[in-house]
């Protein structure tokens, strides 16, 4: 090492030269007795003091145990820069350090620091430091980002946001709920897209009715004319306003705007990016049709149905529809959407249950495996409400 | 006894999951808490987007059901999306995907064979719980095996803080 310890700190001292324009003693706690030691200093030299430093002994046992700083550092006359360093404990040693700072000169502290040595080791092993934000640009510091490193090492476990009320209450020391996570930035890549394409997996396991290749007299409904009543719903969510809005259009002939329904609902309470499965029934009942809603259902209380003129919305796991084999196996077994069944097949081996689904794109007159509809309609407990005109 | 399987079904079926949730929400992995001598088990919904080739998108959970066991009473009933401890929740975006590593090489019935074994695993811990039986060493071990396999890593954060000592305890995160 060429340089002198000894020359770097007069270099370091030469340039700072601090004259006190005054310095006072001060009886903080009003015993009669000097307590502590006040002064001031002009650190820029420009002939007004900038820097008050107030030496105390708080606990009095004649050794000063507190140095708090407060600095003009723009030279306004105000001071925008506080410090605060502690000897809690009496070791002789400064173990908690404390600063805020203004730094646009509103006279608001914008940003706060907490550092502690909290064994007296002269490691500081807890950080926390809190800075307000005017979020909205309104002029006025509305949240406070709050971050604690309260292990020391050097990974904050909290980083919270809070508003007014909420600082307030943690400043207060009341019992804080932990926030819960936030997901930016483990989203994956890709999320959102379009999944409809050339590579559709959707249609995977179940193909559409074909009324040729069908007894008439062995099929239940009308499935090949209830095919015009069929809407792709387009985003997820609305299914069950839609199952709805397609049976009622197969008992009646009329034409219903599905988007104006889910308006209705909105307003009403029955549908919230989603419809539930108490709800399923409430469009029907708002257009006036007739309407039961059950659930243990079965496959002759549909055929019972359909043979009566009526339609049938069901709520179903649709992953059990769509899906097969294990080329999905994320199936939670819920029921997770509704579909309006239009007709029952029975001219193969197995029957097969025709439902206009609006889940899918082309999802009009879909016939499903008997076996493989009740797996999917079971995880609602056979739930459904009976349409008529 | 009722079985965590038992209990799943009748909440899943029953009012205040017909009444409250949107249907198209799948349920979470269940999670247990003792409050004096109630056995809680905590559930979250939330929706998913399926894909293929595990690119199934899961979103961050929507609603927080919390019931009494056995009774299946609900508890507790909370709406994140208006919760102020989730103001930074982008809930219209995934948390993540699934599947997860761990499960990447089961088929579906594979799967489903340890969802089975996990529920089992947890009647056990609930029979435990309930004054009935021990739960060993090995048995708290077999349980936590199942929990980090099968939970998911990217709803890990929102277990935790919705259940921290049984995820803590059971998840190896």
């Amino acid at each position: 090492m060429t340089e002198d310890w000894g020359t770097m700190l007069q270099e370091g001292s030469a340039g700072s030269e601090i004259i006190p324009e005054s310095m006072e003693l001060v009886d903080q706690n009003g015993d009669g007795i000097a307590d502590g030691v006040m002064f001031q200093e002009d650190t820029n030299g420009d002939g007004v003091a900038d820097t008050v430093t107030m030496l105390s002994d708080s606990n009095g046992d004649g050794y000063i145990d507190t140095v708090g700083t407060g600095v003009d550092t723009n030279g306004d006359g105000v001071i925008d820069s506080e410090q605060l360093r502690t000897d809690t404990n009496g070791d002789g040693r400064m173990d908690t350090f404390f600063q805020q700072s203004d730094s646009d000169g509103d006279g608001v502290f914008e940003y706060a620091s907490l550092r502690v040595d909290t064994d007296g080791d002269g490691a500081e092993d807890f950080r926390s430091s809190a800075t307000t934000f005017d979020t909205n640009g309104d002029g006025v510091h509305d949240t406070v980002l709050y971050v604690e490193d309260a292990d020391g090492d050097g990974t904050p476990e909290t980083v919270r946001a809070m508003d007014e009320e909420e600082w307030a209450s943690f400043q207060a020391g009341e019992p804080q709920e932990e926030p819960l996570p936030d997901n930016e930035g483990t989203s994956p890549e890709g999320y959102g897209e379009d999944t409809y394409g050339e590579d559709s997996y959707y249609y995977e396991g179940y193909e559409q009715y074909d009324p040729s290749q069908s007894d008439p007299s062995k099929v239940v409904g009308d499935p090949a004319g209830d095919e015009a009543y069929w809407a792709y719903q387009g985003e997820n969510g609305p299914c069950a306003i839609y199952a709805q809005v397609m049976a009622y259009e197969a008992i009646t002939g009329e034409d219903v705007d599905p988007k104006e329904m889910i308006e209705v609902a909105e307003e009403n309470g029955w549908y919230n990016g989603g419809t539930s499965m108490k709800d399923i029934d409430k469009i029907l009942d708002y257009l006036g049709a007739e309407t039961e809603y059950g659930s243990g259902g079965d496959l002759e209380d549909l055929a019972d149905c359909l043979e009566d003129g009526g339609r049938i919305v069901v709520a179903v796991d649709a992953n059990e529809i769509w899906y097969s084999g294990d080329s999905e196996m994320f199936a939670p077994n819920e029921p997770n959407h509704a579909v309006t069944v239009v007709g029952i097949d029975y001219s193969g081996e197995e029957p097969m249950v025709i439902v206009n689904d609006s889940g899918i794109p082309d999802g009009h007159a879909v016939a499903v495996p008997a076996d493989r509809f009740m797996d999917a309609w079971e995880d609602s407990g056979y739930t459904y409400v009976e349409a008529y005109a | 006894m009722k079985t965590i399987q038992e209990f799943i079904r009748q909440i899943g079926t029953g009012e205040a999951v017909r009444s409250l949730i949107p249907m198209g929400l799948g349920m979470s992995y269940p999670l247990l808490r003792t409050e004096g001598e109630h056995l809680l088990v905590t559930v979250f919904y939330y929706r998913s987007k399926v894909k293929p080739q595990d690119k199934t998108e899961l979103f961050p959970p929507e609603y927080v059901l919390t019931f009494d066991f056995p009774s299946g009473r609900l508890m507790t009933f909370e709406t994140l999306r208006v919760d102020p401890r989730c103001r930074n929740i982008a809930f219209d975006k995934p948390a993540g995907l699934f599947r997860h590593e761990a499960i990447r090489d089961l088929n579906r019935d594979q799967y489903r064979a340890k969802r089975e074994e996990f529920y089992e695993s947890l009647n056990g811990l609930i029979a435990y719980l309930g004054g009935e039986g021990s739960f060993s060493a090995e048995q708290e071990q077999t349980l936590s095996e199942l929990c980090t396999l099968l939970y998911e890593p990217p709803l890990y954060p929102f277990y935790r803080t919705l259940a921290r000592p049984f995820f803590e305890r059971f998840v190896k995160a």
